[in-house]
């Protein structure tokens, strides 16, 4: 096809050059048409027979929806079709078929306008088809809209969908005289109560099916409801909770998983939990402005010694002194969390201090968020001893707690002590103003010591090759050992 | 200035040293192993250069320096600045850079860390009012339970009076205590209202309060932002220089190389040029002098060819002659050829003839062929016979032979003994000689020689005849041979040496012989001599008598003797 292609291009560029030029257009019509150059118009030229190519490749162009013909296309050619072809395409066809980035860009900016590709790992087709996907899935009403709707788009987005960020979902509609509304917002349980099959969209038919999902935001609740505020707009029920929580044990390629702001409780929290545990692959976990309590925190106590957690956010819950007793005894035995976020919790001091004797044990938390926890001069004390004993902590965060004048005495005492810790937050602590500049001073100097101490270690292994005469290996040794110090520096910073 | 350090990057190599990205100074290090830093005074400028470096490398920015030996094994930075007070600057400018951006997040962060407190005071607020309320509600619903339980007593009593008016007044009196109970319900749910309200207006103001918070958080953002920037163009702005000032440096530098060596290179040239000049004269003397030499080979050569060509024009004259004879030639031998094919045809045709002549000829030799071929079977008949006949003759001829044979050998063998006999005699006389001649003449004693013949045996005669009878010739050569051997031997009885003794003997005894020969001739003249004295004296005795008688005759002869 494309050879022919070529053939007639040949030939006819021939008959162009015999054939005087004719203008298709009279000049009266159109005085521009008869121009030898249009500037805009990069495509311009005066007159000239279309070349056949050109018309196969528009009659292709055309015909893209009933015969897509693209791979088999020369590659020159292949580009003009993509260029001209319309982003209105249905997306069965389009899906596995095109790759290129530029179609799938104006796909893109037809739809949301500009938008930033740098969260979708610079892949346009990426971003289009996850975007699709969560509008679908946030637009979706259960009982209304048919699940063939999201099931159909699977096969085509599997293998892009690596990210959803579910920002609303929608609860049934109750009234059926008020279907045609379909927003959902509008319509208010006031009439009779028939019992919808599901509560929200159901996870469990899709996560199984994506197999490159990673990262997985949900929120139970409804964007810019305004006036029509109800509270059932915002109800994350036990069968939602069960069924995601099966969704989320089938879906093993998931490492980052977060529900915010939307109600999870206790009894919740347990069934989310008691499905996670043991996940292949789950590294991040958020928990975010729920309403988890004590036994939740115990639950997610449990899930850190059962999982390969990095990183656990549950701030803005109920989580009280038991819960995080709870927490801070897997914190003891614990070898993989990272990072630890507790703010705007009520810990009081019974938690924080249970947390500072599990971080006298713990060996690899680098970052710990104890802000906004009710916490006084115990749990400063508690922490001193951890600045003085603890070498992972890197990053330590205690704003918002009344620690008094003595914690903060207390504190200093220990951070003088500590050689790690790079960055320490205790603002509105009610610690005396010359106490915290010197904290500032006691944390850049212990950033200084931290590199120096790399230092050291380097320059006695240098020694030792200085020693033995190798001293070519004492340079090598001085320079790579200086890259890991520049490394560290630069993490620091 | 010298920086001794720690640590750097391999970058690029070159020039004096290696370049390297330096990691980390350490002057500062009680730990750095030999390198002493190079100034202790704390005031003086490497110091505060160090501190500053330092400074930088705390901020991560990588310095370019070059890395040497020191003498006592330890490694040196040389830090490759020259312009000091631009680096200075921007050491300062990328220290305030950090810290504006750590104040900047600082800011930003404050107003979270502020929502945070407030709303952990509000919760404890909130948890307090609470607690307040539902306190308060626990009083009135005893309050209002103790009440109630008055109001039923009451209907007890007002059920058993049966008058009117007493009736009436326990009436009024329960209505008076149910309006008291409404009035306090209806006065906690008021409160309760109230609290609602200004709860809500507290829910408001909070609302609002976190709408400001968010517009200043996005000022404070947009202007750290813009902060951000503008020192981020200053530093550019610096670095440009910087590099601008570098590149101005280098550019300087390099015209200045450039102009040099752009002289130099004048110079070459132009030297270049007076040499090429005076060779080119040299050249073009040198070309006239060929172009000279080539025109006259050139003429010569000419004129060579000249004649050449002429030489060839004649040859081609007479080529074209020979030409012309050849071809008439060719045509005269054509006619010939066509006359010889003319006469070849008749030729065939007799020779045609001649072959059927010759055809009966054939036959009729043929047939004298057969004839002859039973006259020779005829012939080979006779001759078989013949030849019968001639080997009897044959046979009867060796029975012939044979007889001779043995009449030879016995002939033979009596001859041998004969001669045997006669020679055998012979040696013994020449033996005999032999012998006599040592002991006569020679007066030596005589030594038999071997004589192994004389008593050869008698069967050789007997081996002889046999083998003659068997008529082996070749062994009988051999015998023939063993026979002269004898014959030989026995001639050479006496050797060669005795043979030349003796013919030494003889010539001894020849002039012995000679020499008796001249004393026999001389006794005879000696003889005769005295015959002759004799006479003479016989005469002379006549004379003496005479004398007497005449006159003396001459006495010659007494004078002789």
């Amino acid at each position: 096809m494309s050879e022919f292609a070529d053939r007639l291009e040949e030939s006819s560029e021939a008959q162009v050059e015999m054939c005087p030029p004719v203008a298709k257009l009279e000049p009266a019509v159109d005085p521009r048409r008869m121009r030898r150059i249009i500037a805009e118009d990069t495509q311009w030229s005066l007159a000239l027979v279309p070349l056949l190519r050109d018309l196969c490749l528009q009659s292709i162009v055309k015909n893209f929806e009933e015969k897509p013909i693209l791979n088999e296309l020369l590659p020159h050619h292949k580009t003009v079709v993509l260029e001209k072809l319309s982003p209105n395409l249905p997306l069965h066809i389009t899906a596995n078929l095109i790759t290129d980035e530029n179609y799938w860009k104006r796909c893109c900016i037809q739809r949301w306008g500009l938008s930033d590709v740098s969260t979708y790992g610079y892949s346009w087709k990426r971003m289009f088809f996850e975007r699709h996907l969560q509008k679908v899935i946030e637009l979706f009403i259960p009982d209304v809209t048919d699940p063939q709707s999201v099931l159909e788009l699977v096969p085509l987005c599997k293998n892009y969908v690596q990210k959803l960020d579910i920002t609303q979902l929608l609860p049934p509609v109750k009234d059926p005289q008020k279907l045609e509304e379909a927003d959902g917002s509008d319509s208010v349980s006031e009439v009779g109560f028939d019992g919808p099959s599901i509560d929200h969209f159901d996870f469990g038919i899709l996560l199984n099916k994506l197999t490159k999902l990673e990262e997985l935001h949900v929120v139970y609740g409804v964007k810019g409801c305004g006036m029509n505020f109800e509270w059932n707009l915002f109800e994350f029920t036990h069968r939602d909770c069960q069924a995601l929580a099966e969704a989320l044990k089938s879906c093993k390629s998931l490492k980052v998983f977060r529900i915010h702001q939307s109600k999870v409780s206790d009894e919740k929290c347990r069934t989310l939990v008691s499905k996670l545990l043991d996940h292949p692959s789950l590294r991040h976990l958020s928990f975010s402005h729920n309403m988890i309590g004590d036994r939740g925190a115990r639950a997610i106590g449990k899930l850190l010694n059962n999982s390969k957690l990095e990183k656990l956010n549950v701030c803005d819950n109920k989580i009280r002194g038991p819960g995080a007793r709870a927490i801070a005894h897997a914190l003891c035995s614990n070898t993989t969390l990272i990072s630890l976020n507790l703010r705007l919790n009520q810990l009081g001091d019974e938690g924080g201090q249970a947390i500072a004797e599990a971080l006298l044990y713990n060996e690899t938390l680098e970052s710990l968020h104890l802000g906004a926890n009710e916490m006084t001069e115990p749990t400063a004390t508690a922490l001193s001893q951890v600045l003085v004993q603890n070498k992972t902590l890197k990053n330590i965060n205690v704003s918002c707690n009344r620690l008094g004048v003595d914690g903060g005495k207390v504190f200093e005492e220990g951070m003088s002590h500590n050689r790690t810790l790079l960055e320490c937050d205790i603002r509105l602590t009610e610690l005396l103003e010359n106490a915290i500049s010197t904290h500032e001073a006691q944390v850049r100097r212990s950033r200084e010591i931290c590199i120096k101490v790399s230092w050291r270690k380097c320059l006695s292994q240098c020694n030792n090759y200085r020693e033995t005469g190798d001293l070519h290996q004492y340079c090598v040794m001085r320079v790579s050992t200086s890259l890991l110090s520049l490394n560290r520096t630069y993490t620091v910073v | 200035m010298w920086w001794c350090s720690g640590f750097g990057l391999c970058l690029f190599s070159g020039g004096s040293g290696v370049r390297v990205l330096l990691g980390v100074p350490c002057s500062g290090l009680a730990s750095c192993p030999g390198c002493a830093p190079v100034c202790h005074d704390p005031s003086s400028k490497e110091v505060g250069y160090a501190l500053l470096i330092y400074q930088l490398l705390c901020a991560c920015v990588p310095l370019v320096v070059q890395m040497q030996m020191c003498v006592n094994g330890g490694l040196r930075f040389v830090l490759c600045c020259e312009h000091d007070a631009h680096f200075v600057k921007l050491a300062v400018l990328l220290q305030r850079m950090t810290k504006l951006r750590k104040d900047g997040t600082e800011l930003v962060t404050n107003i979270q860390v502020a929502a945070d407190f407030r709303e952990t005071q509000r919760r404890a607020q909130q948890k307090e009012a609470t607690r307040h309320r539902l306190e308060k509600l626990e009083i009135q619903a005893n309050g209002s339970l103790e009440k109630f339980e008055e109001i039923s007593k009451g209907w007890d009593t007002a059920m058993q009076k049966n008058f009117t008016r007493e009736l009436q007044e326990a009436l009024d009196s329960q209505q008076q205590l149910c309006t008291l109970l409404l009035e306090d319900k209806d006065k906690l749910i008021n409160d309760l209202q109230q609290e609602l309200k200004t709860n809500y207006d507290q829910y408001k103001k909070d609302l609002k309060k976190q709408a400001q918070d968010v517009e200043l958080l996005v000022e404070k953002m947009d202007e750290q932002i813009k902060n951000l920037s503008k020192s981020y163009r200053k530093e550019l702005d610096l670095i440009e220089t910087v590099f601008d000032q570098d590149r101005n440096a280098l550019l300087s530098s390099n015209r200045k190389k450039w102009e040099q060596m752009a002289k130099e290179r004048y110079d070459k040239e132009l030297q270049y040029l007076l040499q090429r000049m005076k060779k080119v004269e040299e050249y073009e003397v040198l070309l006239q002098q060929l172009r000279i030499e080539d025109a006259e080979e050139y003429n010569k050569i000419k004129i060579k060819l000249d004649t050449d060509v002429q030489i060839l024009k004649q040859e081609l004259k007479q080529l074209k002659v020979t030409l012309q004879q050849n071809q008439e030639k060719l045509e005269y031998n054509f006619q010939v050829l066509k006359k010889r094919e003319e006469e070849n045809t008749i030729t065939k045709c007799q020779q045609k003839r001649k072959i059927n002549r010759l055809q009966d000829i054939k036959n009729n030799l043929k047939i004298r062929c057969e004839k002859q071929g039973k006259q020779s079977r005829e012939e080979y008949k006779a001759l078989g016979d013949d030849y019968k006949r001639i080997m009897q003759e044959y046979e009867d001829m060796q029975k012939k032979m044979r007889h001779f044979v043995t009449t030879d050998a016995r002939t033979f063998k009596d001859i041998w003994l004969m001669n045997e006999s006669e020679v055998k005699e012979l040696v013994e006389r020449a033996l005999q000689t032999d012998r006599l001649v040592h002991e006569q003449q020679l007066a030596m004693p005589w030594v038999q020689p071997p004589l192994p013949f004389l008593e050869g045996d008698p069967t050789r005669f007997h081996g002889y005849s046999q083998r003659a009878s068997r008529k082996k010739l070749l062994k009988s050569t051999r015998d023939d041979a063993e026979a002269a051997a004898y014959w030989e031997a026995m001639a050479n009885i006496i050797p060669e040496s005795k043979l030349q003794i003796w013919s030494a003997l003889e010539m001894a005894l020849e002039k012995y012989y000679i020499a008796l020969n001249d004393r026999s001739k001389l006794l005879v003249e000696t003889q005769s001599l005295q015959k002759q004295n004799m006479e003479l004296k016989i005469l002379l005795q006549q004379c003496i008598s005479s004398k007497v008688r005449g006159r003396p005759s001459p006495t010659v002869g007494v004078n002789a003797v």
